[in-house]
């Protein structure tokens, strides 16, 4: 259903000069935030551009606001509809969240209470969403800090019956199941097992920290071993799912993600071989 | 739909800081650690996320406060402008009106300027890419052509008009050294692109005078003629056209 891309790497500004510059060995692909080449003209685009003529590239979002009771934006989803046309993504995602109500963006992803009607209503939404674009979106499994009282759902079996009710995919982050099932006290086997293996279309890698009794979805840090370990459960569970590391702070050299990125493929093929042996 | 909204209003309202943390256990799970923390996570994170998003759009807005005077200002000017735009880095795009309405007074008085200037450098940044017009294709023009020509800036140039010397305050801060004492002045700075490299320079009164007329689509002729009072109106005029077009600041 979800092209099979093998490991990429989250594209950040700072990497700009090394990507362009020369070729990328042991990246095959990139992803691309849509929200910052969403824009008329100048470097982001030009990078974009050059990126896309050597690699494939896949599109996530950030402000697709899926589960708000606000219109959807139809300027936003014009503008992420052009992107799509001229990049021609392999993968277009955003998360399963809301981050807008009345008007107001407050530019984070702030967790969707898991009731019939939030999920009849996000369905609906994917729906038009998808229709708009002419095609198949994934949405992420957020870090979520709290979960609404209301609600009998648990977040797993919430995002597969979307999936499955809005004929959409799943990208399934790795660390956010991790930092979620840690911070509510759910088991993580559980979650995977709750998702449709058909639906999982992409899988993000990512650091954390902690902050307390809790843990913080902060993309700083390297891939931790529990986050390693449960990475291989979910490539037994899932297959050769196109998998990605993101770093958004305290970011490293290029070489030294690529060499990260090297671990993740090793932990790949190790739980494939299990998978098929 | 209302159940599902008043429940996003209540969280809303918790996240951006207008209820009390409190107010938390009401609508979130306990799950081992007290709802209130767990909301904290949130409200925390809406003023950070911000915060860093603007610094980074207002370099010299954010080192001309400092980092705590800098997130005061913020949380101000996140009650006044609440972002609507799905993009981080338009977070601040109102800070230069804030700034300038009095919203916050704790800085130089250039400072609303500076967020002016600063702005109009993002916005030129990933602006709508466009040829310039070079020497060569003008040369092609006969001579008669000139007083009749229209010319079209680049489209991520911008004529800004300042009341203070915030570019002096910007050359300054870019240096890393102090900035100067705020004084008024009436001053045009031009900002735009030249390939992938944000230019901004300050005008002279002439050529802040012309240029606001070929902005406005007069000929060359008529936008020249505020050059009358120069030692060489014509050779001022050629002076201005060849600056124009070295800095790649006139569209093909």
């Amino acid at each position: 259903m979800f092209p099979r891309l093998g490991h990429g790497l989250g594209l950040r500004t700072a990497h700009y000069p090394r990507v362009t510059a020369e070729p990328c060995p042991g990246v095959d692909w990139f992803e691309v935030i849509s929200e910052n080449f969403m824009v008329a003209g100048g470097n982001p685009r030009r990078v974009l551009r050059a990126v896309r003529e050597r690699y494939p590239v896949v599109m996530h979002g950030v402000s697709l606001s899926i589960g708000t009771t606000d219109p959807l934006d139809d300027a936003y989803l014009g503008a992420l509809r052009a992107l799509c046309d001229e990049i021609e993504p392999a993968i277009v995602s955003d998360h399963l969240c809301w981050s807008s109500l009345g008007g107001h963006t407050v530019h984070d992803l702030w967790p969707v209470p898991y009731t019939e009607q939030a999920l009849a209503h996000v369905v609906g939404r994917v729906e038009q969403v998808q229709d708009r674009l002419g095609r198949r979106i994934l949405l992420e499994n957020p870090s979520t800090y709290a979960v609404f009282r209301d609600g009998d759902l648990d977040e797993a079996a919430f995002l597969a019956e979307v999936a499955r009710r809005a004929d959409c995919g799943i990208l399934l982050d790795v660390n956010n199941v991790h930092v979620s099932c840690h911070n509510h006290g759910w088991d993580r086997q559980a979650y995977l097992a709750a998702l449709p293996v058909e639906r999982v279309g992409q899988i993000h890698l990512a650091g954390h920290s902690v902050d307390g009794a809790l843990l913080i979805d902060t993309h700083d840090h390297p891939v931790c071993d529990d986050v390693w370990r449960l990475y291989g459960d979910a490539i037994r569970r899932f297959g050769a799912v196109a998998t990605c590391i993101e770093r958004d702070d305290h970011i490293p050299p290029f070489d030294e993600l690529v060499a990260e990125l090297g671990d993740a493929r090793r932990t790949a093929a190790a739980a494939r071989e299990e998978r098929h042996g | 739909m209302a159940d599902l909204t008043a429940l996003l209003a209540l969280f809303h309202d918790l996240a951006t800081g207008r209820a009390p943390t409190s107010a938390a256990r009401d609508l979130l799970r306990d799950d081992g650690v007290d709802p209130a923390v767990r909301a904290g996570v949130y409200a925390h994170a809406y003023v950070v996320r911000i915060r860093d998003a603007i610094a980074a759009e207002y370099p010299k807005v954010a080192a001309a406060l400092g980092d705590a005077t800098f997130t005061r200002m913020v949380r101000g000017y996140l009650d006044a402008f609440p972002t609507r735009r799905p993009s981080l880095r338009d977070a601040g795009e109102f800070l230069h009106r804030y700034l300038a309405d009095g919203g916050w007074s704790d800085g130089p008085a250039w400072l609303a300027d500076l967020a002016a200037l600063e702005r109009a450098r993002t916005d030129a940044f990933d602006g709508p890419d466009a040829d310039a017009l070079t020497r060569a294709d003008l040369a092609e023009l006969p001579p008669t052509a000139f007083p009749q020509l229209r010319l079209r800036l680049v489209p991520t140039a911008t004529l800004l008009a300042l009341t203070h010397n915030a570019d002096d305050a910007w050359a300054a801060l870019e240096a890393e050294a102090p900035p100067p004492p705020a004084r008024e002045v009436t001053r045009t700075v031009a900002v735009w692109r030249r390939d992938l490299v944000v230019i901004h320079r300050t005008l002279a009164d002439d050529e802040a005078a012309a240029l606001r007329a070929v902005v406005a689509g007069a000929p060359l002729g008529d936008a020249f003629e505020v050059l009358a009072g120069a030692d060489d109106p014509a050779a001022r005029a050629v002076e201005l056209v060849t600056t124009w077009l070295d800095g790649a600041l006139i569209a093909a």
